[in-house]
């Protein structure tokens, strides 16, 4: 009875140990920086910003959501000016919600498995246009006279033409009014519902934007593929049941209740998008940050998931304020939508973003939370404020706020910014090198999205490969300038739609020609760079022997007879494999203990590096504190005389095997 | 208790957590040595600090060695595994040595202890194969049982969807480990009274069921204190910068761990004891 006793009685200590243990790693793990309250305060502008963009397409929507049967029932006022120098003869609409009609369209005809969403539609959902009058012209309805498919795909119709009767002349306005209806697909990829859960992106028929030589930039939806559009305003109304809660881009500035209905208005100025979302089952957070009103909605039970997605914005926002230029609006609506809904997640729209997650997420050391948080903030700058072509160029917007919301990270949460804990940290930069180098030389980093072989490509190299470009030139060149430039290239194109060779421009500007060439061919050219070292010698210096002929006439010098050595000529040979030329540092390190760093500029394939000294040169490492983060393979940038070791891992796997034995074994 | 009797009782122990501390050490260094070879083969820890940047934070040489030197680690960790699964085995001898000399703690030299424990070899494989079986057979239970309850509650309460199939893992692995204490009573009565494997289990079913609670709370504190050790080695290691080239940071590193090993080791020849002496109480109870 005693022993009984004693055994429950250590047992249930030990519990409790293992309990506080367990808490203490997990709290080690989950424990975050606090935030500086000074941090929260958005800087001044050095230069004054540009506050607006050119109206181009504007929009005035009036949408009735059917909750049960998933359907909206809308009206839709397009007010265009034509911008260019040219007349118009037609107009091109993207339909994004036929790329769910059925298993033909682009989009769902595409390799799901290495697709963004990962599963195909369920249930499938379009949208009808019932009419589309163009005032201007008498009310004429376009709509019978449009094409009927994409160009060149009788099965997708997501890329509509629409031939205007008479030319619209250059700075003329347009003004035109649609009916429509959308049937919404059981969530497939952001867009749709699961249950009572809605949410409504790419939803209502949109003007392709207007490039300045008078094209539009239209294109079919492609799985890979985001959006492209032109800035405008936004009125919208929207009539859900009263019970639900809704989010929006814009500013909610009217509401009223309508027999159990509510009618929310919203408003939204300069922007190129209009997303939403109605829930009956959100639970919502709001704070004031940095002086725009940051509002959560999140499923229940998940409040610690939304306190870590507010604490992302209030580092980030004023963080990417100060490094891009100041977010322009009154409004931040950070959506998490339910777990079944995830393929709703992680999605930027104006003023408007999605996030995602288990409600466990905040749990044990990962940052997965604060990554797409932040990620996904980013964006407003890279697509919301410089609205690049997302289908042309994705690096730009992909890319760009892959690096930034690196820079964010690893200046929040140091080396252990996508996971810190149980004596393991994992950086941003580590693991967008590791994905980036995998498949580096596949395809050009800066092809159009619907171009690469597969999601899996475009996601290493269009997100982990152009932060791996920028952390490289952060690196070689300096953290400071490279912020610096890519918050001169926010600032120079901020409401605009720059391009590629904008970009390269600017960053020719504040880098240099050499950084911009290295980035033009790492960017398009498929540029690949492994710096390895080979081949240490070691000779003793002695003094020269043979025949020699002075001025003193012919003279013969012995060998000396061998003694050891006062000191070592050492020889390495030092390549660079690839196209892409980065100067790096050589690090030699000697017998007796002794270093030498020697400067390599990066050009041509070889470089010998040659020393002197007491002791034989028995290690080299070339580049060792990595600033290549582009360098296809770390494993051969050293060598050794001494043989290879690994104590630390010895110990380790020896403790390893020891507790499977232990824990498994008899 | 008299100095002698507490000698006396407490040297088989210290022996027998010696021997088992060195058999497991020994088959752990033949399991670590493919996985060690793989990661100085990778190229990685060809630098100044050998393999010192593998344990940086950050991790992007660690994340490096995963991708550069995936093949060499993935043969090396079958190479261990298969090692791992041959030395579980080949442990029963030490383990039937140990609980031999817990049995019969009289002078005896180690060649004729192994002796003994070489001929209890066949049954304790015997008895290790039946346990084993009835362990698979409850993980495909409680898999099967966690799956079906993740599928059905899809879409519902995204806490209770998670936490209930995992209450079921756990359940099924409580289950596993009070099968491995009955099989330590076998073991135990194979040794004490020279039981076959089958006639072995018997009296340790029988033991359970007279004496449920004796069995189960007498390896409690084993199971709790590998897992307390466990995760207090971790705590502590993660205190230790393993990534700035000092040596004495392995040193330490190694202290931690094999500590940890020997209050687990020590835990476990604990219990061994308390199910030999089971079997005696049941024993004395039946006569």
């Amino acid at each position: 009875m005693r022993q009984r006793t004693s055994d429950l009685a250590l047992g249930t200590l030990f519990c409790a140990l293992s309990l506080l243990f367990a808490g203490m790693l997990l709290r080690d793990a989950d424990r975050r920086p606090k935030l500086d309250p000074k941090a929260l305060t958005t800087h001044a502008e050095l230069s004054p910003l540009s506050e607006s963009a050119d109206q181009v397409a504007s929009y005035t929507l009036n949408a009735k959501l059917d909750a049960t049967a998933h359907r909206i029932t809308a009206t839709e006022t397009i007010r265009f000016v034509n911008r260019s120098p040219h007349a118009l003869g037609e107009l091109w609409f993207h339909l994004y919600l036929n790329a769910f009609k059925n298993d033909k369209t682009l989009f769902l005809r595409s390799p799901f498995g290495a697709g963004r969403s990962g599963d195909k539609a369920r249930e499938y959902g379009y949208v009808d246009v019932k009419k589309m009058l163009w005032l201007e012209a008498g009310h004429k309805d376009l709509w019978p006279d449009r094409d009927k498919h994409s160009p060149g795909d009788p099965d997708d119709e997501t890329d509509l033409r629409v031939p205007l009767p008479e030319a619209l002349a250059a700075g003329q306005t347009l003004t035109l009014e649609l009916e429509f209806e959308d049937k919404l697909p059981e969530i497939v990829e952001r867009t749709g519902f699961e249950g009572s859960f809605h949410f409504l992106g790419q939803w209502f028929p949109k003007l392709a934007r207007l490039e300045p030589d008078g094209q539009f930039a239209h294109f079919a939806f492609h799985a890979q593929s985001e959006f492209y559009a032109d800035f405008g305003d936004y009125d919208v109304t929207l009539d859900v049941p009263q019970n639900y809660v809704v989010g929006a881009t814009g500013t909610r500035d009217r509401e009223s209740d309508d027999h159990g209905r509510a009618l929310l208005h919203y408003h939204a100025e300069n922007v190129h998008d209009f997303a939403w979302t109605a829930w009956d089952q959100f639970r919502t957070r709001s704070e004031q940050i940095a002086g725009t009103r940051v509002t959560v909605l999140y499923p229940p039970d998940q409040d610690a998931n939304a306190e870590v997605e507010l604490d992302s914005v209030r580092f980030a926002l004023p963080h990417f304020n100060e490094l891009y230029g100041r977010y322009p609006y009154p409004v931040l609506t950070l959506v998490h939508p339910p777990e079944a809904a995830s393929n709703a997640g992680g999605m930027e729209y104006p003023t408007l973003i999605t996030t995602g997650g288990p409600w466990y997420s905040t749990l044990g050391g990962g940052h997965f939370i604060d990554v797409v948080t932040t990620h996904e903030l980013g964006h407003q700058w890279f697509y919301g404020l410089c609205a690049s072509n997302e289908h042309s160029s994705p690096f730009l917007d992909e890319g760009l706020n892959s690096y930034a919301e690196a820079e964010a990270l690893e200046a929040r949460f140091g080396l252990g910014s996508v996971f810190s804990g149980y004596g393991l940290s994992v950086s941003s930069t580590a693991l967008n090198r590791v994905i980036s180098a995998a498949r580096g030389g596949d395809e050009p980093v800066a092809e159009g999205a619907a171009d690469f072989a597969s999601f899996r490509n475009m996601g290493a190299l269009v997100y982990s490969r152009t932060a791996s470009i920028m952390a490289t030139l952060a690196r070689v060149y300096g953290e400071a300038r490279v912020r610096h430039a890519l918050g001169a290239y926010t600032r120079k194109f901020r409401f605009l739609h720059p391009t590629a060779n904008d970009f390269l421009g600017v960053m020719n500007e504040e880098l240099g020609e050499e950084a911009e060439t290295q980035l033009a061919r790492a960017l398009f050219e498929r540029g690949t760079v492994d710096y390895l070292v080979r081949d240490i010698s070691n000779a003793p210096v002695i003094a020269p022997a043979g025949i020699f002929d002075g001025p003193s006439g012919r003279e013969e010098k012995k060998r000396e007879p061998a003694q050891a050595p006062a000191e070592y000529q050492s020889r390495v040979v030092v390549y660079r494999h690839g196209s892409l030329e980065f100067p790096v540092e050589i690090e030699l390190v000697c017998e007796d203990g002794s270093r030498d760093f020697q400067h390599w500029d990066g050009h041509g394939f070889t470089h010998n590096v040659e020393h002197t000294g007491p002791s034989k040169v028995v290690w080299v490492s070339v580049d060792p504190e990595v600033r290549v983060v582009l360098d296809d393979d770390l494993s051969n940038n050293s060598t050794t005389l001494k043989g290879a070791s690994a104590p630390r891992s010895f110990e380790r796997a020896l403790y390893f095997a020891q507790g499977l034995l232990q824990g498994a074994g008899p | 208790m008299t100095a002698r009797a507490r000698h006396s009782w407490l040297a088989p122990r210290v022996v027998a957590i010696g021997s088992l501390w060195i058999a497991r050490t020994l088959a752990g260094l033949l399991v670590a040595i493919p996985i060690v070879v793989a990661i100085s083969d990778s190229g990685m820890t060809n630098g100044p600090t050998r393999d010192a940047p593998l344990f940086q934070a950050g991790a992007l040489a660690l994340l490096e060695l995963a991708r550069t030197g995936s093949a060499l680690l993935n043969s090396g960790l079958k190479t261990a595994l298969v090692l791992a699964g041959s030395c579980a085995v080949l442990d029963l001898i030490p383990l039937a040595a140990v609980l031999d000399l817990l049995e019969r703690a009289d002078a005896e030299n180690l060649g004729a202890r192994l002796l003994r424990g070489v001929s209890l070899f066949p049954k304790f494989l015997g008895l290790s194969v039946i346990t084993l079986l009835g362990q698979a057979a409850l993980v495909l239970a409680g898999s099967l049982l966690g799956g079906a309850l993740g599928a059905a509650l899809h879409g519902q309460d995204e806490r209770v969807a998670t936490l209930l199939p995992i209450a079921i893992y756990a359940l099924t692995l409580l289950f596993c480990i009070c099968l491995g204490a009955v099989q330590d009573v076998a073991r135990a009565s194979a040794v004490e009274r020279d039981l076959g494997a089958r006639a072995a289990l018997t009296e340790a079913l029988t033991i359970l069921r007279v004496e449920p609670l004796a069995l189960l709370g007498g390896a409690y504190p084993s199971v709790a204190g590998s897992v307390c050790a466990w995760l207090a080695s971790a705590w502590i290691l993660g205190k230790i910068a393993l990534g700035d080239g000092k040596a004495s940071a392995i040193v330490l590193a190694f202290c931690v761990h094999q500590i940890a090993i020997l209050l687990s080791v020590g835990l476990r020849v604990r219990w061994l004891g308390r199910a030999l002496e089971l079997g005696s109480r049941v024993d004395s109870a039946r006569d």
